[in-house]
């Protein structure tokens, strides 16, 4: 799911036949690479580093040279100098500093293009607390106290430059999140949980995820909780698979059954039985049925969540008629 | 100083690291690198000392405690990440002094966390002495070759090219190149001066010693 970039929502929405190759796309990279969609991992990112401790800057030096293009300078004021020419993916700024501290260099560093949104993690001592609210204040993403850790460090680079969304997150990771909404949910903890949903849609996630979470946050904030409540779990669902790897589903289904199923679906929302219908495919997604088709499924469960049966209708109609042609 | 410990860093493991006023438990606490890592931070923190040493000094002279307590600070956070746990406590003693403008106790403990600190950069000036023995017969090879005027020029201005664009590690290389060369006193000199401040990320130095010796080189000067 993480190397998918394209808009599976859309085709989705529009042409099943778009849906099912950018799903395949999606799952096999070489297919991807094929189809002219390129990796945007393909550069090392770019660590700004600033501080005016020779110590530290090897140190951060040494601990990610393996993994990023690490920039070092010991000056606010070369700092700015090298965002007048260049820009990387994250600065860390050191707090205390002689000349230009970190505070003032952030100032100076947001007046400027290169610098405005950049992922800014601050090097600080515990007594730096206060520079740190005021660092919040100018947008840092985190901060890092010294003598810092070297895995900590990485860890919290890497979670900013998801936070900022420079690269992907990795789906057990979005799983435990939208897995944490979901708990707010149902603890009742709704703030929390649309606090948890506004961080979740910064992140660099797969857009078909994306836009459900969106929209069940809007559903939070229009307190129609149940309905956010099952558009979370559909997103835990769709998720559920990569994260374990295997199919979490765990019945066989033959051809007929699953047939049969999807024609009494069809019957349901003949006669406006939309409740039943959702129902009822609840039921089939149980069943270890194609990942194409499940994904329908769920598309064709949030058509019904709208009341706009008539595009369930369609869907699970083509889905039919696509799974006859072995499209599926 | 990526090279100057090489011979040694090679063979050398983390524990069999033994200074006197460093606690290896403790450095290995945060350093996860190599010893060869390890060791360029301490060569590092030994030139910062000979820097740091007599600015404090001076800052105190002054009575200036916020960049005294700044100093101390980083003095403190280096010496604990290194492992210098007896100087991190001293520093972080004097660091809090400062926050509460209690000039008498930093004046009064002052020769005593200098006379920790020196005997400090003592001991690991020798281990690193030690460290760089065999050097010298690496770099009697390495002076053989000979450089003219125009390619000497050449190359210290693509080191500053380098530099300027931010690409220190590839200045620091180019610098090694040319000191690979048999150069005049005075070329030699200023190049492992550029060296040094490389080592130390003071770009802003590094351009303005780059600069000077172009001029020099130019001018016909060396």
């Amino acid at each position: 799911m993480s190397v998918c970039s394209g808009n599976c929502w859309n085709g989705l929405k529009t042409e099943a036949y778009e849906l099912f190759f950018h799903i395949e796309t999606c799952r096999y990279p070489e297919m991807q690479a094929a189809a002219g969609l390129e990796s945007e991992m393909g550069n090392k990112l770019t660590i700004l580093a600033v501080d005016d401790n020779s110590i530290n800057l090897a140190t951060i030096e040494q601990e990610l040279k393996n993994k990023y293009e690490v920039v070092t300078v010991n000056s606010g004021a070369r700092a700015v100098r090298y965002l007048n020419k260049d820009k990387p993916d994250l600065i860390l700024l050191d707090v205390q500093m002689a000349l230009m501290d970190g505070i003032e260099t952030l100032k100076e560093i947001r007046t400027m293009e290169n610098g405005a949104f950049i992922p800014v993690i601050m090097l600080t001592s515990k007594k730096d607390r206060e520079t740190v609210l005021e660092g919040t204040k100018l947008g840092i993403l985190d901060y890092v106290l010294k003598p810092f850790d070297g895995k900590d460090l990485m860890a919290r680079i890497e979670k900013a430059l998801k936070r900022a969304g420079t690269i992907p997150v990795e789906d057990a990771e979005l799983y435990a999140d939208v897995k944490t909404v979901q708990d707010d949910i149902q603890s009742g903890n709704i703030k929390n949980a649309i606090l948890k949903c506004d961080e979740i849609v910064s992140l660099k996630i797969d857009e078909e995820i994306l836009g459900r979470i969106k929209n069940a946050r809007t559903r939070l904030r229009m307190e129609e909780v149940p309905t956010a409540e099952r558009m979370i779990a559909r997103v835990l669902k769709i998720l559920e698979k990569s994260v374990k790897g295997v199919s979490a589903l765990k019945y066989p289904i033959s051809v007929t059954e699953m047939n049969a199923r999807l024609l009494h679906v069809l019957s349901d929302l003949k006669e406006y039985k939309v409740r039943d219908a959702a129902q009822k495919l609840e039921e089939l997604m149980q069943f270890e049925i194609p990942e194409n088709l499940k994904q329908i499924c769920v598309s064709a469960q949030e058509y019904l969540d709208e009341f706009d049966d008539g595009a369930a209708e369609e869907l699970i109609q083509k889905a039919m008629i696509e799974y006859r042609k072995g499209l599926i | 100083m990526k090279d100057d410990v090489k011979i040694m860093m090679d063979e050398t493991r983390l524990e069999d690291i033994s200074i006197p006023g460093i606690d290896m438990a403790e450095a290995e606490k945060y350093h996860s690198g190599s010893a060869k890592d390890y060791l360029e931070l301490l060569e590092l923190y030994w030139l910062d000392g000979r820097r740091r040493l007599p600015l404090l000094a001076g800052l105190l002279k002054d009575e200036d405690y916020h960049n005294y307590e700044i100093e101390v600070h980083a003095l403190k956070s280096t010496s604990a990440k290194l492992g210098a746990a007896e100087l991190s406590a001293r520093a972080r003693e004097h660091e809090a002094a400062a926050g509460r403008g209690d000039a008498d106790f930093i004046r009064k403990d002052f020769s005593d966390l200098v006379s920790v600190y020196e005997t400090l950069l003592g001991e690991i000036g020798g281990y690193l002495e030690k460290a760089r023995a065999g050097e010298a017969l690496v770099g009697q090879k390495r002076q053989a070759r000979r450089i003219d005027a125009e390619e000497l020029i050449r190359q210290a201005r693509s080191a500053l090219e380098s530099v300027e664009d931010f690409r220190s590690r590839e200045c620091a290389q180019k610098i090694d190149d040319l000191l690979e060369y048999q150069l005049d006193r005075d070329t030699e000199t200023r190049l492992k001066k550029v060296r040094e401040q490389l080592k130390m990320y003071e770009d802003d130095e590094v351009e303005r010693l780059l600069r000077e010796l172009l001029e020099r080189l130019e001018n016909g000067s060396v």
